[in-house]
């Protein structure tokens, strides 16, 4: 073998891992940004399950058909989580629309605290289940507060949001949607 | 500066849970199904506090799915069976192993190639 292609192989055999380990870095620096704590949830594209449960405030009784016929925003708030309160404003602000109805999931709360939050705080919710033992909430693969869920006009969820929602998440879902 | 007080306050206090804890008591009519139960929630993990598996931690997550998973192992379910009802809810993070099928044969067999290609180019390196 000639000295130009020993050389030539040899620098390629140093290149290689320096290669391999560029490569490395790159994932697991873009790794740094994932959030642990934003899981894909799966079921996105499945329809929400069947449920019975009384309404917060009217003690009435509320199932799935809550959610057919038209689109539908499900809150999962508490009065003990704090960064629920963050995205109260502009859930109050959704009210305005028309085409959707947002209901709220109130998880493993206190009856009465959870009544006095949304004196305090406002309620945008056409309707709020009182879920004191979070039965609905598991079924829903809820593990944090607060998390939300877009809901079609056939029951099928079509978006899981984990953490509060704003404007501007709200807007990317949409454009996401259409 | 009040709001990253407030913040930081609710971070700790969320997460205090994320302690090792004394489990509540389940009473089980067979040591299999004991067993089971033991051997099924350090097999899961805590989604609140991830480091965690569903046996250490606190968080009333965690509560709230050992009861049910102690419900369920009493009415003789199997542990592949719970292990299903609990991904189709909560996805395969669950899991503290990630299965192996073809999306994720890159995720096991990567280590054990970097193995070779380490061994085969100290080989090389000493020859």
């Amino acid at each position: 073998m000639g000295n130009r292609q020993t050389k030539k192989m040899r620098s390629m055999f140093y290149f290689f891992p320096l290669l391999l380990f560029g490569l490395l870095v790159f994932f697991l620096w873009k790794s740094l940004n994932n959030d642990p704590y934003q899981l894909a949830s799966p079921l996105v594209n499945k329809p929400i399950v069947d449920f019975v449960a009384s309404d917060l405030l009217t003690e009435h009784a509320l199932n799935k058909k809550l959610f057919l016929g038209h689109w539908s925003l499900l809150v999962v708030w508490a009065s003990w989580c704090v960064t629920c309160s963050d995205e109260q404003d502009f859930l109050l602000s959704l009210k305005k629309n028309k085409q959707l109805a947002i209901v709220g999931l109130n998880y493993r709360d206190d009856l009465k605290r959870a009544r006095s939050w949304l004196k305090l705080y406002g309620n945008p919710y056409q309707n709020v289940i009182f879920d004191p033992r979070g039965l609905l909430a598991i079924d829903l693969g809820v593990y944090g507060v607060p998390e939300s869920f877009l809901i079609d006009p056939s029951g099928i969820i079509r978006y899981k949001q984990v953490g509060p929602l704003t404007k501007g998440i709200w807007k990317q879902v949409v454009r996401l949607l259409q | 500066m009040k709001m990253l007080r407030l913040a930081i306050i609710s971070f700790i206090v969320f997460f205090s849970s994320c302690t090792l804890a004394a489990q509540e008591l389940y009473v089980f009519n067979s040591t299999f199904k004991k067993d089971q139960f033991q051997q099924l929630i350090q097999e899961l993990r805590c989604l609140v506090c991830q480091n965690q598996n569903l046996a250490d931690s606190n968080a009333p997550l965690a509560k709230d799915l050992r009861a049910i998973i102690y419900q369920r192992i009493k009415s003789g379910e199997s542990n592949t069976s719970i292990k299903n009802y609990l991904v189709s809810r909560y996805g395969e993070f669950i899991l503290f192993d990630p299965p192996f099928y073809p999306l994720t044969y890159v995720l096991w067999v990567s280590p054990f190639i970097l193995l070779f290609i380490i061994l085969f180019s100290l080989i090389r390196v000493y020859k």
